[in-house]
């Protein structure tokens, strides 16, 4: 049942090539927001010394290959799967403020945890100076066994929970409450 | 929200208790005028520290590194060949090793060995050795027995001399300073490699980076 009400919900947002766009754009965009945060001192550097935008891009695909590298091929895909779930919630609340105009529900918001949580899991190109440092988590990623699969796949759920939420909140804007 | 965040643990800005550090230590950063700020540090390498090069070069490579850490391992096998051909080969830079072990006890304990090694004049052929031969973090590749047994791969080294020194923990304490070092010029992962040279003082970059990255920071430098 749930199934098929966010299926009703997806193809209803996804019918316009419009949000088909953003939503591949925000994920494209949110894949290189959680390396850029794991790098930004590399970047920072870079940037110092006035150097051409294919070394700045060369940092964010290393970035990038080094979660990997050191992280394996789960956590790559979970950070993928992360991105793309962001971008698919993003482009449905902005569906859901355009075409219903209803406020967005905290519940809907709480997609915005899953993202956090996808910027947490990332990895850095240097052990332990991972996001997840700045609240105490000393050592990092580095000393969680599944090397921040334990943050990343809450952060898939959460993402799909949001999903659901909206989709329900779309489809019930469509019909009249007894 | 995300830069912010990025920012302050990136390693560009030196922890909050720097400033007392640095007043132990003869530590300065400086600011540089520049569209985008970079910070140098001002630091001396220590002088028992070993180093691959020419003693005549104007500049030094830095690096603060784990022997567990698989991103320093990346560093060794991606970028460090290349910095030997162009700099290091050439005469321009020499490249200094200092420990930052911070992934544990077994850390610690491959960080004791290149300094027992280095007793017989091979601290480098240990850390390439080790680097060659790195394992899972913390799983159980570096125990002291095991590191040992890595040991008894390298050339000319005298295992009894080794294994005595190694049991000892004579150089323990120096890990640990090592260490602090690193701490109090802000490195709080591994690899850092600090560019520089006392004049100039040193630029820091953070993580195994490209290639071309280092090559930038270098040649910045020595213009």
């Amino acid at each position: 049942m749930s199934v098929i009400m966010m299926k009703n919900a997806l193809q209803s947002v996804f019918r316009k090539p419009t949000y088909v766009i953003s939503s591949i754009l925000i994920s494209s965009f949110m894949f290189f927001i959680f390396i850029l945060a794991n790098n930004f001192s590399t970047f920072v550097t870079v940037l110092g010394l006035n150097s051409s935008a294919k070394l700045l891009v060369e940092v964010i695909t290393n970035g990038a290959a080094n979660i990997l590298y050191a992280s394996g091929a789960a956590l790559f895909s979970s950070i993928i799967a992360v991105s793309i779930l962001s971008g698919i919630t993003i482009s449905m609340i902005i569906y859901q403020l355009r075409i219903t105009r209803s406020s967005v529900g905290k519940k809907n918001l709480a997609g915005f945890g899953g993202i956090f949580g996808g910027a947490f899991s990332s990895a850095c190109s240097a052990c332990s100076t991972t996001l997840a440092s700045v609240f105490g988590v000393a050592g990092g990623l580095a000393i969680f066994p599944l090397k921040g699969l334990e943050i990343s796949l809450p952060s898939i759920g959460i993402l799909f929970a949001s999903m659901y939420f909206i989709s329900k909140s779309l489809m019930e804007s469509g019909r009249c409450k007894i | 929200m995300f830069l912010v965040i990025g920012y302050f643990i990136g390693g560009t800005f030196p922890p909050s208790n720097f400033t007392g550090a640095a007043k132990e230590s003869n530590v300065v950063i400086q600011q540089q005028p520049q569209q985008v700020q970079q910070q140098t540090v001002k630091f001396q390498i220590p002088s028992f520290a070993p180093s691959k090069g020419s003693d005549s070069a104007q500049f030094n490579i830095v690096e603060f590194g784990d022997y567990q850490c698989p991103f320093c391992e990346k560093f060794f096998q991606q970028v460090e060949p290349h910095i030997k051909q162009d700099y290091i080969d050439t005469g321009k830079v020499k490249f200094y090793f200092l420990d930052f072990q911070f992934l544990g006890p077994d850390s610690e304990t491959l960080g004791q060995g290149a300094w027992c090694a280095n007793d017989q004049g091979k601290y480098y052929d240990y850390h390439d050795y080790v680097y060659s031969h790195q394992g899972q973090e913390n799983s159980g590749w570096a125990t002291p027995d095991k590191v040992k047994t890595l040991a008894a791969n390298i050339l000319e080294l005298d295992l009894q001399k080794f294994n005595s020194c190694l049991d000892s923990k004579k150089y323990e304490t120096l890990v640990q300073q090592l260490t602090g070092l690193g701490k109090k010029l802000g490195v709080s992962g591994t690899p850092v490699v600090f560019i520089g040279n006392d004049q100039k003082g040193y630029i820091s970059v953070v993580g195994a980076q490209p290639y071309d990255v280092f090559k930038q920071v270098i040649d910045k430098q020595m213009s």
